[in-house]
């Protein structure tokens, strides 16, 4: 395949820029004093062997067939992706039907769900759901982030701190957020309250250690410019250590948005009036399957949809992030 | 021994920018006794100087560097800049590092108005500034540019202009030049020399080409390890531009060699 769509170019143009190549090399191996023997018109030839428009037409063909050879690949990459989706759906949707004795109720179809899907698409309760359920992941994960990044830097750089806080944050650290479930509905009750303090707790600690570990072992460099720039102590953990420390600091936060989503559901589950996890307890007590689906579902797109968008607005924000 | 002279007192000893004055440092080491980074080592630099500092590794040229700058504290003796003791890293005192160390997450022209930025200097002198260092650099055009874009010979070139911009009274290197290639080495090495004129500042540079110090320096400080310490300063009395391809320019080369050779 990849032979057949090899450069076509004018077999004269090939020719000449084989010659031309050649000479090129025998210029390069000689030594000073040979290529100070050499009459500096033949040196000259080298370099003139194509003219300028063949090199414009050599260049202009070569860009044609790579372009050609990229929109191909773009175009396969895209009808894979919609075949293994469509081949994942056949299989889905002909599976139930086809083994004998089994409720299509139990185990819905897409086509099934596609009409749960518009219901309660038409109905508006996916939506207030999905509202309500981001509100609470996105406000638990931005008061567990912007608290995991403080702790974060303070404790990394202010060794009495950090020892002081290392057996407290680690012991903590290694409790299940949802493990707190019950304690919370206790003193929150089941309202946004205790939903956001969970949610807080879960994604604290990712962020914490993320960004400890990130302040901590900043590159010594950095900080001996800063300070020979003429930084003060405050100043550093600003301009250098937060900024040094980024690329895990953002490693933490994203890692922590996947456990927002976690908690979240885990909370709702134990009792919520509105949300997507409640929308599948629901479901489960009035036997709609196909509007568990349809839960199950929206989680997966947000997750997804909240993870890209949180890689696309730290590529638009720190430009240089991932890259050396 | 040695052919060149060997001096206790540098040029200009009568007001030195730097003193180094009986200095050593202490490292812990695990289990065994501390392990003498520099041992009584005493060095001055004046405010025209351009010193280069060659040896092996484990001579100390870093911890020396260090020191001056002041990132560490001597065990023993004392180190002045214009007669006074130095406390800890300042702006009088640029450093350069041998690693890349401009900040990947600010641009060209922000990594170079750190340091004003920093000491407060008002935003239209800052940026008068800026642009004064990147031409001087020849980067005016990478001003928006992040490091990761650069080659490592320019990021190097932003480096000094860094350091420069904050008009330093002593330029510290720690062999900034290792990780580039030999051509744009060389180029980077006129430039720098250039610089030097320009700024007028003391320069210590660390190295370990012989070829480098020579090139580069006023004077060659040799320094061997086991314990760290200097053996030598020999004098580089040859004009700049420098050309390699002389005899004088060999013969120091043989010097510090021989320098370098009498007490590995």
């Amino acid at each position: 395949m990849a032979k057949v769509e090899q450069l076509q170019l004018p077999k004269q143009a090939m020719e000449r820029s084989r010659i031309g190549q050649a000479r090129a090399v025998v210029v390069g191996e000689a030594t000073p004093a040979e290529r100070d023997a050499t009459p500096a018109s033949a040196r000259a030839t080298v370099s003139s062997t194509m003219d300028e428009t063949e090199i414009a037409r050599v260049e202009e063909a070569f860009a044609r067939t790579q372009r050609r050879i990229s929109q191909k690949n773009a175009t396969r990459q895209i009808v894979l992706n919609v075949v293994g989706v469509a081949i994942f759906l056949a299989i889905w949707e002909i599976l139930p039907r086809s083994i004998s004795g089994l409720n299509l109720l139990l185990f819905p179809p897409p086509s099934g769900i596609v009409d749960a899907l518009r219901d309660l698409l038409s109905s508006g309760d996916l939506l207030w759901d999905a509202a309500a359920s981001i509100a609470r992941a996105l406000g638990g994960f931005a008061v567990g982030g912007v608290l995991g990044i403080l702790v974060g830097l303070l404790t990394a750089r202010v060794a009495p701190l950090r020892f002081m806080s290392d057996p407290v944050l680690h012991g903590f650290r290694s409790i299940p957020a949802i493990a707190l479930v019950p304690l919370a509905v206790v003193w929150f009750g089941i309202g946004e309250m205790s939903k956001i303090a969970l949610i807080t707790w879960g994604t604290f600690f990712p962020v914490w250690i993320n960004t400890y570990l990130g302040a901590r072992d900043v590159n010594p460099a950095f900080i001996r410019s800063a300070q020979s720039l003429g930084v003060g102590s405050a100043s550093l953990l600003v301009r250098v250590i937060l900024p040094g420390a980024l690329p895990l600091i953002l490693a933490g936060l994203r890692q922590s948005l996947a456990i927002a989503l976690v908690v979240m559901v885990a909370a709702e589950l134990v009792g919520a009036s509105v949300g997507l996890g409640q929308l599948i307890a629901s479901a489960q007590q009035i036997f709609r399957i196909d509007h568990m689906f349809v839960g199950l579902l929206a989680l997966g797109a947000i997750g997804f949809a909240l993870d890209h968008l949180f890689v696309l607005v730290a590529h638009h924000l720190f430009p240089w992030y991932g890259r050396t | 021994m040695l052919a060149a002279p060997v001096r206790d007192a540098p040029a200009g000893a009568a007001d030195p920018l730097v003193e180094v004055d009986g200095v050593s440092v202490l490292y812990p080491v695990k289990g065994r006794r501390p392990s003498w980074a520099l041992r009584d080592v005493s060095l001055s630099i004046g405010p025209q100087d351009f010193v280069c500092a060659v040896g092996p590794s484990g001579c100390g040229k870093t911890t020396l560097l260090y020191l001056i700058a002041g990132f560490i504290k001597p065990t023993i003796g004392a180190i002045k800049l214009n007669d006074r003791l130095i406390h800890g890293p300042g702006p009088d005192r640029g450093v350069v590092f041998q690693e890349y160390a401009l900040f990947p997450w600010l641009t060209v022209r922000d990594n170079v108005e750190f340091g004003p930025r920093t000491r407060g200097v008002p935003a239209d002198e800052r940026a008068r500034l800026v642009a004064e260092y990147l031409e001087l650099i020849n980067l005016t055009r990478a001003g928006d540019q992040y490091p990761f874009e650069l080659s490592g010979g320019m990021r190097q070139r932003v480096a000094f202009a860094r350091a420069l911009v904050n008009k330093p009274r002593l330029l510290l290197m720690d062999e900034p030049f290792a990780a580039v290639d030999a051509m744009t080495r060389s180029s980077l090495q006129q430039e720098l020399v250039k610089l030097w004129q320009h700024e007028q500042c003391a320069s210590f540079f660390i190295t370990h080409s012989v070829d480098e110090a020579v090139y580069l320096g006023t004077k060659v400080v040799v320094m061997s390890p086991h314990p760290g310490r200097v053996d030598s300063v020999i004098d580089i009395d040859l004009a700049y531009p420098r050309d390699r391809n002389t005899m004088p320019y060999r013969e120091l080369i043989r010097t510090v060699q021989g320098a370098l050779a009498s007490h590995g």
